[in-house]
């Protein structure tokens, strides 16, 4: 057998072939599908294939019936559906969206639309808008206002919730508390007193019941970092290229979430207390009668009928700072976009339409027991009968006319992790590592600069 | 003749080198050599991936000199890969020692369960150990307790988060352990036999005999172990968020944020290109103190 060495070069050539061989295979052009047998003339003609591609985190079974009713409809439509856990999709949307393939229709939360749109990276629906009649006043106006930017519409508002103060009625009672009158929440200083009150102690020296701990996450808090701040008057922005998060406003706000937790035992006390209950379905410390009071979202009402069918709790719309009877709320939630470079706006927006549709709205707002951003089916009696606590259910729902929404700038989600989320941000006032006035000082310098970077990239 | 025979067999073994690193060759070359220059030539734009891209020359790394984010999470990530990969390393050789021994019983069962958990997805694991660091009901401060010490808040203190996720890195010691078995079971025993006859006690043996035949191996996973180190970024993504007060905001979820939270691919390009740099100073510093202590048998 005669063998030969392969020099350094020749194996070179051949890599480099090979390679070049297995690009051009990617590259090549898909095969044509094999066209349909010609139609008999008398026949109308056939509707052309067309594959709609939809992303979304969560809310499974309800697009997936959607994706089915609409096939009923619209043969011709194929919907392909793909689902990602929660924080899952935007690294895939952005890459997709790199590559030039993203999806025709994704559902995204609201509070990020503006930063997709001002780069870019969302189709603007005015068309759409335009072509089905569609209504800004007939949505929440805090949903609608997250959807546009730049006087552009780049969503369509689809669920929302609000953020409530919960209270558990068994331990106001053994407090001698009216059970039935909700925490005093326009007056900052009471509700620190309350908190005091009702935190008890273990007879190791740990938390067995936790008064009240004002910030996401700890204490099964969610976005009443947020209501704290719009009930003091606050706001994030000064104007669209002005960061205000040295507001001081925001400032008194943070001094006293620290405040709140340094009464009920300080940080050390409070993130044990929280450690011990993972934020999941079923494991709620409010339902376990182990916290007092909580500002959380309106989901919980649908969670506790599940999970503590027993439970005598109240909930009830944070109040503005000194005001008996005016008050704020929050609400977040998601719409449907159609991210930039998407192709098939036409049977995209047809899609569209059916998914944002009176009877799709209800459908979802019965399903997962949230708040439709179309007010019609949010105030109908059938999504409000549908609930365990109607009356409740009702408060929240209408609640949403003087909700409030996340500051809409492209920005946002820098704002978002520094002022709510734990890690960073307010995180350094809890744990002692900055004053408020330095912690928002030093917020304002971040979002500032990611703010004039922003401008400057888009050459304004 | 003597010359061209040299010749041929040293092409011969050049040609199948390359035959058998051309899985990981092609690899490189199609899927990480071109995203490495274009992110070199990224960290010098403001690539936010939606938008037109501006060149913006040595900006990104201007800013990064001024980020004191960005301080703290290189200090973290150094001190979570200086204490965590010794460490993993040293309970990887006991076990590996351990587990050597010929007349242990059941040695197969007890490497299959040190082995298993190294194998396990990350994500399963960490929000397991969310459960074993529960400060008043996990496992870990149970077990501390039965011996009268209060266990710390693990993760909700800055002060315990980095040790606590560092004590959740050594659930992956297994494969480092199966590494080490393997070495030592390739040491001569005449080495041992010698070293009696001379009257080498069980440490003696171990400084000089084990410890040299396996420096490959514990060089290897020294390398390893810090490039992996300091990549980290599962755990504190889904256990901590970089919390509490930054004190897990690692180099690599810090970079992760700047790039598909905050749409400034520029400026993580350039975090990863010193993340590069870092990694390949480190490991160069390694490779020229390894040649103080490392044996490679017959050299």
């Amino acid at each position: 057998m005669i063998s030969r060495a392969l020099s350094r070069r020749e194996f070179l050539r051949v890599c480099a072939g090979t390679m070049g061989a297995m690009l051009a295979a990617g590259c090549a052009p898909i095969p044509a599908t094999p066209a349909p047998e010609e139609a008999v003339p008398e026949a109308p003609p056939a509707k052309v294939a067309v594959t709609l591609q939809f992303w979304a985190e969560g809310f499974s079974e309800w697009v997936e019936g959607r994706i089915d009713a609409y096939k009923e409809l619209n043969p011709e439509v194929t919907v392909e559906f793909v689902t990602f856990k929660w924080g899952e999709m935007t690294p895939k949307l952005l890459t997709a969206s790199a590559g030039g393939t993203p999806p025709d229709i994704v559902i995204q939360d609201r509070f990020r639309v503006a930063g997709w749109a001002g780069r870019g990276g969302a189709t603007p629906l005015d068309d759409f808008v335009a072509q089905y009649n569609v209504k800004p006043e007939d949505y929440w106006s805090a949903t609608w206002a997250e959807a546009v930017w730049a006087g552009h519409v780049y969503a369509i508002p689809f669920e929302t919730d609000g953020r409530f103060i919960f209270w558990n009625k068994e331990i106001f009672e053994a407090e001698g508390l009216d059970p039935d009158t909700p925490p005093p929440s326009q007056d900052w200083e009471a509700m620190i007193d309350l908190a005091i009150q009702l935190t008890k102690q273990a007879a190791d020296g740990s938390v067995d019941v936790m008064g009240f701990i004002p910030c996401q996450t700890l204490g099964y808090g969610n976005g009443g970092d947020y209501v704290y701040a719009w009930a003091n008057g606050a706001k994030y922005m000064k104007d669209e290229r002005t960061a205000w998060m040295d507001n001081p406003k925001l400032v008194e706000t943070l001094q006293w979430e620290f405040d709140c937790v340094e009464a009920v035992g300080g940080i050390e006390k409070a993130s044990e207390f929280s450690s011990g209950w993972p934020t999941v379905a079923g494991f709620s410390p409010f339902g376990a009668g182990k916290l007092a009071m909580m500002v959380n979202g309106d989901w919980n009402l649908s969670t506790f009928a599940k999970y503590y069918p027993d439970l005598k709790f109240g909930m009830a719309p944070w109040r503005m700072r000194g005001k008996e009877d005016e008050y704020t709320g929050f609400a977040g939630g998601f719409c449907w976009a159609v991210p930039a470079g998407a192709k098939q706006l036409e049977p995209t927006f047809e899609f569209l339409n059916f998914l944002n549709s009176y009877e799709s709205h209800l459908d979802a707002g019965i399903r997962y027991q949230v708040i439709p951003c179309l007010k019609k089916a949010a105030l109908s009696d059938e999504l409000i009968n549908s609930s365990p606590y109607p009356e409740l259910r009702r408060m929240a729902n209408e609640s949403m006319e003087y909700a409030n929404f996340r500051p809409v700038t492209p920005v946002a989600e820098e704002i978002q992790d520094l002022w709510t989320y734990p890690g960073t941000g307010r995180d350094w006032v809890l744990y002692g590592k900055k004053t408020p006035e330095e912690a928002c000082k030093d917020m304002q310098e971040i979002v500032q600069k990611a703010l004039d970077e922003y401008w400057a990239s888009v050459g304004a | 003749m003597k010359s061209i025979a040299f010749k041929g067999l040293r092409a011969r073994n050049t040609f199948w080198f390359y035959i058998f690193a051309s899985p990981w060759i092609l690899g490189f070359l199609m899927f990480n050599l071109g995203p490495m220059i274009a992110s070199l030539y990224l960290s010098l734009t403001n690539y936010s991936v939606l938008m037109p891209t501006r060149f913006v020359g040595l900006y990104n790394y201007q800013e990064m000199l001024k980020d004191k984010l960005l301080r703290i999470s290189i200090w973290n990530t150094a001190y979570y890969a200086g204490l965590g990969v010794p460490l993993g390393i040293i309970l990887a050789l006991i076990l590996a020692l351990l587990l050597n021994h010929k007349d242990l019983r059941g040695r197969s069962f007890f490497r299959s369960t040190f082995y298993v958990p190294s194998i396990m997805p990350i994500v399963a694991l960490s929000i397991l150990w969310i459960w074993l660091l529960q400060p008043r009901y996990g496992l870990i401060n149970t077990f501390l307790h039965f011996f009268g010490i209060k266990g710390p808040n693990w993760l909700g203190d800055p002060v315990w988060s980095k040790p606590g996720l560092i004590l959740m890195s050594l659930t992956g010691v297994g494969g480092n352990m199966v590494i080490f078995l393997a070495a030592l079971q390739g040491v001569p025993v005449h080495l041992y036999e010698a070293a009696e006859l001379d009257g080498a006690n069980w440490w003696n043996k171990f400084r000089h005999v084990t410890i040299p035949m396996i420096s490959p191996a514990i060089f290897f996973t020294l390398i390893m172990g810090f490039i992996g180190s300091f990549q980290v970024f599962t755990q504190s993504y889904i256990m901590t968020e970089g919390g509490p007060a930054d004190s897990t905001l690692f180099y690599v979820l810090y970079l992760y944020r700047y790039a598909f939270d905050y749409f400034k691919m520029g400026y993580a390009s350039a975090m990863a290109w010193f993340l590069f740099i870092i990694i390949v100073t480190l490991t160069f510093v390694q490779f020229r103190l390894g040649t103080r202590w490392v044996y490679y048998g017959g050299q």
